[in-house]
């Protein structure tokens, strides 16, 4: 699939068919996605556990219920709990060293050995580590940027998926979850039970409400030749509703009996 | 508090009731045939007859406050109760695990649509 498509194509998906297993090499390529996103200082900001919902008690299951994430647990049949690793300051000196030493970081934007063996720890690292709220900002932003790339390797393999909050008290003791792995979200992983379309684009504000150009007034126009490029490329698809779409999901309530 | 008592919940009595219609108008259900949404008030009236409760009590006992701005707040253990209660009840009527499970989940769309958050039960 084309990559614009794979963007058009995503959207949180709370519909799964829930006999439909995932295959264990699609949750393999969402995590290799993952394992390629953007970090700074190449560090390990993200942690995630797979876990296949048959595979779990109920009791566990029932654990990780909230008010908002209870009917898709148990539709979905694959889970992926993401954590920030508060400690992904820890082995920064080393990974710079080694990215000097791959010609990542290199002498003309300020890079060398002597830096990073003199400097950064009181300078950079020093001052992230000590602080909570710049640890967890970073920690946060970063293990975003793995779980998007993991979100949308999802749809590339033709699966859906939505993140949910999710209660961690009990699992981080059923799978050994270490102290400094912060909960982010449970992604639930599962083939979509209305097809790729799902209803439609999720309805966004026009591109200028949020995005500038200059300064912080100035809306970024949105040029309808790009919009027609990138509906032809699905980038832009239809938008939800789609037609029919209460029917599908009375269909679909109604096949689990579910709450109409 | 509502001042509706009793234990004697028919369709007849519960279907003109505000929450009821709001139910039916805002899942759509108002344009089913009458058959479908008597069948439909019919499990909620066996929900509260079985809890011995109107269902405005039951609303109230969840939703609190909105007497100055209409906003509530939900109070969490009163909706845990009430979703185990609605769980006990669809086990309790005899029937296959499908038809109990989605007994429960017509119930449940009555407090849904009547701002309860709760989310239903799948019979997989």
């Amino acid at each position: 699939m084309e990559f614009k498509e794979v963007v058009g194509n995503r959207r949180s998906v709370r519909h799964f068919l829930p006999y439909k297993q995932v295959e264990r090499e699609k949750i393999q390529v969402m995590l290799e996605a993952a394992n390629r996103s953007s970090r700074s200082m190449n560090a390990d900001y993200v942690k995630a556990i797979v876990v296949n919902r048959d595979e779990l008690s109920e009791e566990l299951r029932d654990s990780l219920r909230n008010p908002t994430t209870t009917l898709d647990l148990d539709m979905a049949p694959t889970y992926i709990m993401w954590f920030i690793n508060l400690k992904y300051p820890e082995g920064t000196k080393e990974r710079l060293k080694q990215l000097i030493d791959h010609g990542v970081n290199t002498p003309s934007h300020g890079w060398s050995h002597a830096y990073v063996d003199g400097v950064i720890q009181k300078t950079v690292i020093d001052k992230i580590a000590g602080d909570d709220a710049r640890l967890n900002w970073m920690g946060a932003i970063e293990t975003g940027q793995a779980i998007a790339q993991a979100l949308l390797a999802a749809y590339d393999e033709g699966l859906g998926a939505c993140l949910h909050n999710f209660t961690d008290t009990k699992i981080r003791e059923a799978l050994n979850v270490p102290d400094h792995w912060r909960r982010a979200w449970i992604m639930l992983v599962g083939y979509p039970a209305m097809g790729a379309e799902d209803g439609g684009q999720r309805p966004r504000r026009p591109l200028g409400e949020n995005f500038k150009f200059g300064n912080a007034d100035t809306p970024f126009e949105s040029d309808p030749a790009v919009v027609a490029r990138l509906t032809e490329a699905k980038l832009i698809q239809a938008p939800s509703p789609t037609p029919h779409r209460f029917e599908e999901i009375r269909l679909f309530n109604r096949e689990f009996g579910l709450p109409e | 508090m509502s001042d509706v008592m009793t234990n004697e919940h028919t369709v007849e009595s519960l279907k003109p009731t505000f929450e009821v219609k709001r139910w039916l108008e805002s899942a759509k259900l108002d344009t089913e045939p009458e058959i479908e949404q008597d069948s439909r008030v019919r499990v909620l009236a066996q929900f509260c007859n079985h809890q011995g409760r109107h269902p405005k009590d039951m609303i109230e006992a969840v939703l609190r406050g909105g007497e100055e701005d209409g906003q509530y707040t939900i109070a969490i253990k009163a909706r845990r109760e009430l979703d185990e209660a609605i769980n006990t009840f669809g086990d309790t009527l005899g029937l296959s695990l499908h038809q109990n499970i989605t007994a429960g989940n017509v119930v449940r769309s009555f407090f849904i649509h009547n701002g309860v958050q709760m989310q239903g039960r799948p019979s997989l």
